[in-house]
């Protein structure tokens, strides 16, 4: 028997063991990124100098960028538009409930799993070797992104549709494309159309930095400022980009939650035939002026496309042919960026846990405070963390460091929203229970809500950790370390043989990651 | 019309649903199948219309033998026989008039109602269908505005369209409220007057079975108990049957 005491204290003990030990493990990845806290705090003033000047921008400059800017947007809507197209296809052949033959799942499942885990910042770098500098490689890239996330957001959801209403159709002696047609299609266009946007507000922010590797778009001449160090441009850019993605973001999250009353009932049947005949009008005009908007605004001809697709094929060739002696440069980097990742997931979290406590409304010490903090919170998850990391080139210096804050101050961002919202959701219940004990809010946060909510908290910062380790892969891509710079360097020396081999490995740490999380996130339910 | 003889059918070769089967459905009647829960009901139905496939015996539509059906042949079978599900089954986010439309698609190529192009006449038997369950107010209302007795009265509607020679429902009224209920019923009662359609009907509730069916065939682990008209019918077959 276990006495109340031994009870106490072994709780305690386990506490404390638990504590030490994120500790310990903080202090290894800080190790690991070269973790510095008076680099940071003396290069504050350059990084607040940077930060400052975006406050001041110079209209004379933000002329010459805005052509760059309307062609990121551009190539935003485009590949969004296509990728989510082929991409609600796909899904609809691929789903086990709904696919034409049972094979095609498990053919095209893993295919697709694999693909995913490599960033579409690779697809671009390698694309630009095989049809040179401009944004129709950047456009292949978020077409790739689109369809892929697509896919998977959409099948899951096509997958948890009832088979009652497969047989609704089936049982009239409808064919399969017609069960799809007239049961799935309809039942699932909302959904489709939220993915859209969300899909959108990712574009739009990969669509800023595919520059970088040459990909189109206003990240090219970010990169051009950022090699010749020109900070003042920088900052014009970088605040141009913010207030895009801000109201681009805007715009998607307004549709998406109005979606719902978008049904327009008819009169009479001879309205509905012509709404029907003018649906069907609309989509193939749209399709036509998508396709035209496409074609011309791709800057490649007929001849470049032919050669480009020879050498991919060459490259396709190669890369499969993987550099086995390149092995322990590749664990290096992996390990570099997976300690980019760890310290981004840990610090990020364990502020977004403080943080949150003063961000929901149901424990923030006041309604101001709150509002206040949450738009900070949507500040900062609004940049991608690869513009972040150019912010601390200024202050530390392009290496692992600048990478990592830069991940941890996203990944604080993102949680930090997630999280707080979990803990208004989590609703005063469990907090007034503890709070007529006579304790106080911050009391009832740390005894009631937090251990409640804890496992939505693990499950949350495992999904970011997925995610952030993708992104630890491409920030070597600007120099902000990890196995990206090794990912770059082999690319620009098309040591494809090499590439072939990172990509490999990138692959299998995603999966292990992918496979390592949901197994954690299954036991904690 | 159909001609079901010596059906057997065990579910994942170890759960027998239906054992020993035999029975004919003519044109017109109005046929009730009650039993306890788990006695094949469902199964005997869908048997009908080639969902289920038997593993032993065989099932005859018009002297097709449904299990030898497949892909087109089978699609046009189905589309001649009307199936109303428990759960109605209908595409809540389409009208009322898109998912009657949808009893036409066994009628249509592939290609044309991909578009979804339908033919007037397509929409002038919509249109009669909702008149006859009575809901040609509803036409273009989204599915998910009705209430559990308007869908399931709009699920017969699109079986109606397809032009039927029967209809199957199983437990249709099971998720309906008494009221709604009665009027699904009265709405497949009015059916079979008007058109001559049989109705084929897996029913729990023996009182509505005994007002409506004309004949009743009482199932009990996967065998017939009795098969015959309903005024003679005593209440010890009632009995035994649920014993
Ligand atoms: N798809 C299936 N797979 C395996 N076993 C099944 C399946 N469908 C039915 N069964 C089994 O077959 C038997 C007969 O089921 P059936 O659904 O035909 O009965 P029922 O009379 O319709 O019952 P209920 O009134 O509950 O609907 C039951 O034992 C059931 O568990
Ligand atoms: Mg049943």
């Amino acid at each position: 028997m276990m006495t109340l005491r031994d009870y106490i204290a072994k709780k305690k003990k386990k506490n404390r063991i638990w504590f030490f030990g994120i500790l310990l493990f903080w202090a290894v990845t800080a190790y690991g990124v070269n973790f510095d806290l008076f680099r940071i705090i003396s290069g504050l003033p350059d990084m607040f100098n940077l930060l400052g000047r975006m406050f001041s921008p110079e209209f004379s400059y933000i002329r010459e960028a805005m052509p760059r800017l309307l062609e990121t947007i551009e190539m935003a809507l485009v590949s969004t538009t296509l990728g989510v197209l082929i991409g609600v296809l796909i899904a609809l052949f691929t789903a086990k409930n709904t696919t034409l033959h049972p094979i095609i799942p498990k053919i095209i499942g893993p295919l697709l799993t694999f693909f995913r885990t490599i960033p579409n910042l690779i697809w671009a770098a390698i694309l630009v070797t095989i049809f040179s500098v401009g944004k129709f490689p950047g456009m292949i890239a978020l077409t790739i992104t689109a369809v892929l996330i697509t896919v998977k957001l959409l099948r899951e959801y096509i997958e948890t549709l009832n088979k009652n209403l497969l047989n609704g159709v089936e049982s009239v002696g409808g064919s399969k494309i017609q069960v799809l047609r007239f049961a799935v299609l309809p039942t699932i266009f909302e959904h489709s159309l939220s993915v859209y946007f969300i899909v959108l507000e990712i574009n739009i922010r990969s669509a800023t930095i595919l520059g970088l590797v040459g990909a189109g778009g206003i990240g090219q001449i970010l990169w051009r400022d950022l090699n010749h160090l020109r900070y003042d441009n920088l900052a014009t850019l970088i605040i141009l980009l913010f207030l895009t993605i801000l109201i681009i973001d805007f715009i998607s999250v307004t549709i998406r939650k109005n979606l719902k009353k978008f049904y327009i009932p008819r009169t009479s049947i001879a309205s509905f035939k012509l709404q029907q005949q003018k649906k069907w009008g609309g989509i193939i005009a749209l399709l036509i002026l998508g396709f035209l908007w496409l074609f011309f605004s791709l800057d490649i001809t007929a001849e470049r496309l032919i050669v480009g697709l020879g050498s991919g094929r060459d490259i396709i060739l190669r890369m499969v042919q993987i550099d086995l002696s390149y092995i322990p440069r590749l664990i290096e980097g992996l390990l570099e960026s997976v300690h980019i990742a760890l310290f981004a997931t840990i610090t990020g979290g364990v502020g977004a846990v403080v943080l949150s406590y003063f961000t929901a409304y149901n424990t923030a010490p006041s309604p101001i405070v709150a509002v206040i903090l949450k738009g900070v919170v949507n500040l900062l998850r609004t940049f991608p963390p690869i513009i972040v990391a150019i912010i601390f080139f200024r202050g530390v210096g392009p290496g692992p460091l600048a990478g990592a804050m830069a991940l941890g101050i996203y990944t604080l961002g993102v949680m930090t929203k997630l999280y707080s919202e979990v803990i208004e959701s989590a609703g005063t219940s469990i907090q007034q229970g503890i709070m007529v004990t006579g304790s106080t809010k911050l009391n009832s946060y740390r005894y009631g809500i937090l251990p409640q909510t804890f496992p939505n908290f693990i499950s949350l910062i495992l999904y970011r950790l997925e995610s952030n380790i993708r992104t630890s892969t491409i920030l070597g891509i600007i120099g902000a370390g990890g196995i990206g710079t090794l990912l770059s360097t082999n690319i620009t020396w098309r040591n494809w043989e090499r590439v072939g081999l990172l990509i490999l490995g990138i692959a299998l740490l995603m999966i292990a990651i992918e496979k390592i999380s949901e197994r954690i996130r299954k036991r904690l339910i | 019309m159909i001609t079901v003889q010596d059906l057997y059918v065990t579910y994942d070769k170890r759960t027998p649903a239906l054992r020993g089967v035999s029975l004919d459905f003519h044109d017109g009647e109005f046929v009730g199948i009650i039993g306890l829960s788990g006695s094949g009901k469902s199964t005997l139905l869908k048997t009908l219309n080639g969902l289920v496939s038997p593993s032993k015996g065989k099932v005859f539509v018009e002297d097709k033998d449904v299990s030898r059906l497949k892909g087109k042949e089978l699609r046009d079978l189905r589309r001649g026989i009307g199936f109303v599900f428990q759960e109605f089954n209908l595409v809540d986010r389409s009208s009322v008039l898109e998912n009657v439309l949808i009893g036409r698609l066994g009628y249509q190529s592939s290609f044309k109602s991909f578009f979804g192009v339908f033919q007037d006449e397509d929409y002038r038997l919509a249109e009669e269908a909702l008149e006859t369950v009575g809901l040609k107010e509803k036409t273009f209302e989204r599915g998910d505005q009705l209430s559990g007795g308007q869908k399931q009265r709009v699920a017969i509607a699109k079986t109606l369209a397809q032009e039927p020679r029967v209809i199957l429902a199983d437990e249709p009224v099971a998720s309906l409220d008494r009221n709604s209920g009665k009027a699904v019923m009265d709405t497949f009662q009015r059916i079979q007057q008007k058109y001559g359609i049989s109705i084929i009907v897996n029913l729990h509730d023996v009182d509505l079975a005994r007002k409506y069916c004309h004949r009743l065939v009482g199932l009990k682990n996967g065998k017939i108990l009795f098969d015959q008209k309903t005024e003679e019918i005593s209440d010890d077959d009632i009995t035994g049957l649920y014993s």
